[in-house]
């Protein structure tokens, strides 16, 4: 009964062998393009996949979906971008993402910009270690629980992270000409 | 109303709107990759670098199983062993054998007359300073609990040989120039060496060499 226990279902190892052999390779690429080293981009690409089996039931019932995919590809950029931290040793932390927007209503103001796909590349102007955490929330509909042990940081640290792209993005959407 | 307020409240929906958008633009983006022959292409370090993931996860992969497993087991184990405190007899050595097993405190002695006689019985001297404080049986299996002179508690396990764990989740050591299996974590120590019929498993929450000192006695 333990061994049962502490073994996983055929059906769970069937999903992580199917999404492993579908997605290393794209995996590896990723992290290769953010550390530019295939022998520390496979350490991210491992550690990546590692925490994927520890979190199998998060994965999408579609396992060939591009939600998986962007899922998977999150992960890896995470854990890519904190050994690249690491080997740099430049943790700064940039104090404009402390700034509180003006009161505004968000949505009303992209009712009138039609451009979506304008809109989706301002996002990408958010670091991903907040875009991350944010979109894993609101995506994904992960607690904060959940994306602490996914992303390997405190509770408390995704909720800060959460918060701060929160704030951004309002700056981000009006740079970008969102009208208010 | 306050900023704070209408922040949260009206833009929550928004947010859930736009993230969603965002992972489905970007997922479309990545299968289209998935599918190309850029991720095909046949680059050496990209090949060499694959294989070695391939080896390296199926090893952590290994490794937490093992992790969850002792977790699961330990509760259960420890129960077990509190049980057999109160109702088992200390161990005897057999009558008329006293030479083979030597004293009590620094050897592997018989096992408690009570075992089933297809059990295969250690007899052997343990280094310096360690100690024997209680032994067990469960099937085929003997099983020794030994403090060593640092006083870090280590378990041996002997049983017929059947198998070794599989080779490429483990490390290899020479003991007495047999080759020994090991694997080295943050919170345990694990040690696989098989001499002739019999495979000896070794467990400690410390330190491997403590480990080596006690697989160098045996074999």
């Amino acid at each position: 009964m333990l061994l049962l226990l502490s073994f996983r279902t055929e059906e769970e190892k069937e999903k992580f062998e199917f999404v492993y052999n579908r997605y290393k390779k794209l995996l590896l690429h990723k992290a290769f393009d953010i550390l530019r080293d295939y022998s520390l981009a496979q350490d991210a690409t491992s550690e990546a996949f590692i925490r994927v089996y520890k979190n199998l039931n998060k994965l999408d019932d579609d396992l060939e979906s591009g939600r998986t995919a962007a899922f998977l590809v999150m992960i890896v950029k995470n854990v890519s971008i904190t050994m690249l931290k690491k080997r740099n040793r430049n943790e700064s932390i940039d104090m404009e993402e402390f700034e509180r927007p003006d009161s505004f209503n968000l949505e009303q103001s992209i009712i009138s910009q039609n451009d979506i796909s304008d809109l989706l590349k301002l996002v990408d102007q958010l670091k991903e270690e907040l875009k991350t955490p944010f979109l894993l929330k609101y995506a994904y509909d992960l607690s904060y629980k959940e994306i602490s042990k996914l992303l390997k940081i405190s509770e408390n640290n995704v909720a800060v992270r959460i918060n701060r792209a929160k704030n951004k993005l309002p700056n981000i959407l009006r740079k970008g000409g969102i009208s208010l | 109303m306050k900023y704070q307020d209408s922040y949260q409240g009206d833009n929550e929906a928004f947010f859930r709107s736009l993230a969603s958008l965002y992972i489905e633009d970007e997922g479309e983006k990545l299968k289209h990759e998935l599918e190309t022959e850029y991720i095909e292409i046949d680059d050496i370090p990209q090949q060499t670098a694959l294989y070695d993931l391939d080896k390296n996860v199926n090893k952590a992969i290994s490794a937490v199983k093992l992790r969850q497993f002792v977790y699961m087991a330990a509760p259960v184990a420890a129960c077990f062993l509190i049980a057999l405190l109160y109702i088992s007899k200390p161990a005897i050595p057999n009558n008329g054998t006293a030479d083979t097993f030597p004293p009590l405190d620094t050897t592997i002695q018989s096992t408690p007359t009570s075992a089933p006689a297809e059990i295969t019985l250690l007899s052997t001297k343990l280094p310096e300073g360690c100690v024997v404080t209680k032994t067990d049986y469960d099937y085929d299996k003997m099983i020794y609990y030994i403090r060593n002179a640092q006083n870090n508690n280590i378990v041996l396990v002997s049983e017929p040989f059947t198998e070794i764990p599989p080779e490429e989740n483990f490390d290899q050591i020479t003991v007495n120039g047999i080759t020994a299996y090991y694997m080295s974590k943050k919170d345990y120590k694990i040690l696989f060496v098989r001499n002739n019929d019999a495979l000896y498993t070794l467990s400690s929450e410390f330190n491997v060499q403590d480990l080596v000192d006690i697989a160098s006695s045996i074999v």
